[in-house]
């Protein structure tokens, strides 16, 4: 009777282990801890995109972006190293954020004032091929996926603030050559050259929005290109997509990756 | 990306995961079943 009885506690834990999904048993934090340098965000097999949180901008242990032991983040950029000793990638920073505009991450300021927000890994989850997190100052929650070649944000604001983002980038490699400009109210498209483990590193992307923004502002440097902008789409809704595709060629590349 | 469904590439990202995850599981399965089979039998006899 009792070995009945086992044998049928056996069948059934055996079959709740057999319909449990493999990614279950997948922990995209293990790595981003230590001297690990990965990355906890979202990817597919072999795809081009890393879209993950950036919370260390540079060092030895921020080689991918992101550290455990970090409390801030500064934005999610759409590519990524995963175990390397020499940093690079992070190109194209989107941060979304509440409140008076703010162009710097926070950084020098220890996050006093800026675009950077605090968060806690008790409201910060992730599985294979998607990562979502709550920036506690701004109580914005942001949700990413992508595909092969494209970077999906979601994210939720609070009821009646103003929807802000910005898109950074001066994001921690030396800016060498940069674009941005509208093709349309919600689509932009751009470039970024940069320098860090690779000396010239071209990235081009297109970005679309799920709403045309009510108001936008440019930063520009010295050479009169645009480096930063920040975009405003009013309260009217507490959500905002953002698809964004990528190329290391060209703006074509980009536009059809985002297809 | 046609669409902004979400959910939907999220779903897709997932699934994406869990195919090339099988191709492990595929190689082992031949072994692990007959270890299950041993171990079911030793259990109830």
């Amino acid at each position: 009777m009792f070995r009945s009885f086992l044998f049928l506690v056996f069948i059934c834990a055996s079959s709740v282990g057999f319909n449990q999904e493999l990614t279950d048993y997948v922990n995209p934090f293990i790595g981003t801890g230590g001297h690990g340098h990965t990355y906890p965000g979202a990817s597919v097999p072999f795809g081009m995109i890393q879209l993950s949180p950036d919370t260390r901008l540079d060092g030895w242990d921020g080689c991918g972006g992101y550290h455990y032991s970090d409390s801030v983040i500064y934005g999610f950029s759409h590519t990524h190293l995963s175990g390397t000793g020499v940093s690079d990638y992070g190109d194209l920073l989107i941060m979304p954020f509440t409140g008076e505009d703010q162009w710097e991450n926070g950084s020098a300021e220890k996050n006093q004032t800026g675009y950077g927000s605090e968060f806690s890994h008790f409201i910060e989850s992730a599985y294979p091929g998607y990562y979502s997190v709550h920036l506690s100052k701004h109580n914005i929650g942001a949700e990413l996926t992508s595909t092969n070649r494209c970077g999906f944000h979601k994210y939720a604001y609070p009821q009646g603030k103003n929807r802000k983002l910005i898109i950074d980038l001066e994001h921690r490699d030396k800016l060498l050559d940069s674009d941005l400009m509208f093709l349309n109210d919600s689509t932009l498209v751009g470039k970024r050259v940069s320098e860090a483990w690779a000396t010239n590193q071209h990235f081009y992307f297109t970005i679309k929005l799920s709403e045309a923004p009510v108001s936008r502002s440019f930063k520009k440097n010295k050479q009169g290109k645009a480096t930063k902008l920040i975009l405003d789409f009013g309260n009217t809704s507490p959500f905002l997509f953002i698809k964004v595709g990528i190329s290391f060629v060209d703006i074509n590349g980009a536009k059809k990756s985002g297809h | 990306m046609p669409d902004w469904n979400f959910e939907r590439y999220k779903s897709e990202a997932n699934d994406l995961w869990e195919n090339e995850l099988k191709k492990l599981k595929s190689q082992r399965n031949l072994k692990n079943k007959k270890r299950f089979s041993i171990l079911l039998f030793i259990i109830h006899f």
